[in-house]
């Protein structure tokens, strides 16, 4: 697979090509953290939000190219090291007992959003992420998904956030979360 | 109160897909609609609810991709040891050096550098670089299938390309001990000592053989240490893809080791099993001393 093609696919929401470019620069970029007081782990995870971060650019159609692809997926993991370096700064200034508040209610609806997505079914799901996340076209995600038309992918992709809104709004209640 | 089109409205919006001009009429909308500013914020929870779910499955996707196929990346410690013992036995005319007078013996074992010896006025023994034998096991060492060139002292290192060192590492943790405040065996010194020894009627002797087995590993605690554990030699670090060196000198029954890597000299302090950050040596007169004795 040549640049381009790589691109292309990736753009369609190829998740193969995704894999094919993780494997591609996994070496350059995590060395850019571990050279850079980052551990093995680290410069994973670094590396691995980076490309989420270009591939979602990619799926929207938000994203022209005009560098080379390691270059900009780079400049993105040098952003986000950065980024969480100077998180380790502020943390390790901090008085300890200050630095830690959780926000119980923030995580609880999380894990309740968590819980009522993991209950829909796969390709509502997929409906859903690829329609927020990826930011795709009704078009592709009806090619992705092997929907006869875009119309199929639309009522699809209705029926099931209506179905997601409903269990979170049930759950929601059930907590006393809502207004 | 906010008609059906009116979510479907919102759910674009919170779905980043309205166009500029109907992006500010919905803006302009909530601002009068309290119960629409309501259902705007559930909205963008639940989708960013979806947007986490997707990122978590996208990167547990990246974690299941087999890294094997990646140079280096993923190797087994067990694979590690076998290309080191094979990739030293390789080099076959890589040498150790001794030079025997009473107590002082050198012993330089080059790992994956090719180091040829020139005959000149020293006998040298010189013998495969990468053995396994205990310090003490003097007959053992003897018995090895050595080749002595009489009169060479002066070697030259033919070295493989080593790579250019970019930046050195960054230690900043602990502070390796100063090598020149240590009790450091002086290449120099020895290397007279050498030259004395070959008026020496009898000849040199192996009195001591050492090598030890280096394991190196990736190890998410450590970016650039070392460490001394079961008589073997850790690195923890990237060291996979570089060629690296280590150096062993001994005096008075003393093994002082160092590191070589990417153009830099980092002692090694085998005095105990703890893990320790590598620092590169910084002291003018001992760099010139093993960069001497390197032959670089």
């Amino acid at each position: 697979m040549n640049e381009k093609e790589i691109f292309e696919r990736i753009c369609k929401g190829d998740e193969k090509a995704l894999e094919f470019l993780y494997q591609k620069y996994y070496r350059m970029m995590t060395k850019l953290v571990i050279t850079n007081s980052g551990t093995e782990e680290e410069a994973r995870d670094v590396y691995q939000d980076a490309l989420i971060v270009f591939w979602q650019k990619a799926t929207s159609g938000n994203l022209v190219l005009t560098s080379k692809m390691s270059t900009y997926i780079y400049s993105i993991c040098q952003n986000l090291w950065r980024k969480e370096l100077d998180r380790k700064k502020r943390l390790s200034s901090e008085e300890k007992d200050t630095s830690v508040t959780l926000d119980t209610e923030s995580s609880e609806r999380e894990k309740i959003l968590a819980k009522c997505i993991d209950q829909l079914g796969e390709t509502c799901k997929k409906v859903l992420m690829f329609y927020y996340f990826e930011e795709m076209s009704m078009q592709d995600i009806a090619d992705k998904l092997g929907f006869a038309n875009t119309d199929t992918a639309k009522t699809k992709k209705y029926k099931c956030k209506k179905k997601l809104d409903e269990l979170v709004k049930a759950q929601y209640s059930e907590h006393d979360f809502l207004d | 109160m906010a008609s059906e089109k009116d979510f479907d409205i919102l759910d674009e919006y919170a779905g980043n897909r309205l166009n500029p001009e109907d992006r500010a009429a919905f803006e302009k909308q909530l601002e009068s609609d309290a119960e629409l500013k309501n259902e705007l914020s559930l909205q963008r929870e639940i989708i960013e609810g979806v947007r986490t779910a997707r990122k978590a499955e996208l990167k547990k996707m990246l974690n299941d991709v087999p890294l094997s196929s990646i140079p280096s990346e993923g190797m087994s410690t067990a694979l590690k040891i076998g290309l080191w013992v094979v990739a030293a036995g390789l080099v076959t005319s890589s040498v150790y050096f001794y030079f025997n007078r009473e107590e002082n013996t050198i012993a330089q074992p080059p790992v994956a550098n090719e180091i040829k010896e020139e005959s000149t006025e020293n006998d040298v023994v010189t013998e495969p670089a990468v053995t396994a034998e205990s310090n003490q096991d003097e007959q053992a060492a003897q018995e090895q299938p050595v080749q002595p060139q009489p009169k060479a002292s002066e070697k030259q290192a033919d070295n493989t390309p080593t790579p250019k060192a970019s930046s050195p590492e960054k230690v900043e943790e602990q502070q390796a001990v100063e090598p020149s405040t240590r009790d450091v065996f002086d290449p120099s010194q020895d290397a007279e000592n050498a030259e004395q020894a070959a008026a020496d009627e009898n000849g040199p002797k192996i009195s001591t053989k050492s090598s030890i087995a280096v394991v190196t590993e990736v190890d998410k605690r450590y970016n650039f240490h070392y460490q001394f554990r079961d008589n073997k030699l850790f690195l923890y670090g990237s060291f996979e893809k570089n060629f690296y060196e280590i150096m062993e000198f001994f005096s008075n029954n003393k093994r002082t080791m160092f590191l070589y890597y990417k153009d830099n000299y980092y002692l090694l302090n085998d005095a105990d099993e703890k893990v320790k950050p590598l620092a590169p040596i910084n002291d003018a007169a001992l760099l010139k001393k093993l960069r001497d004795y390197r032959g670089n």
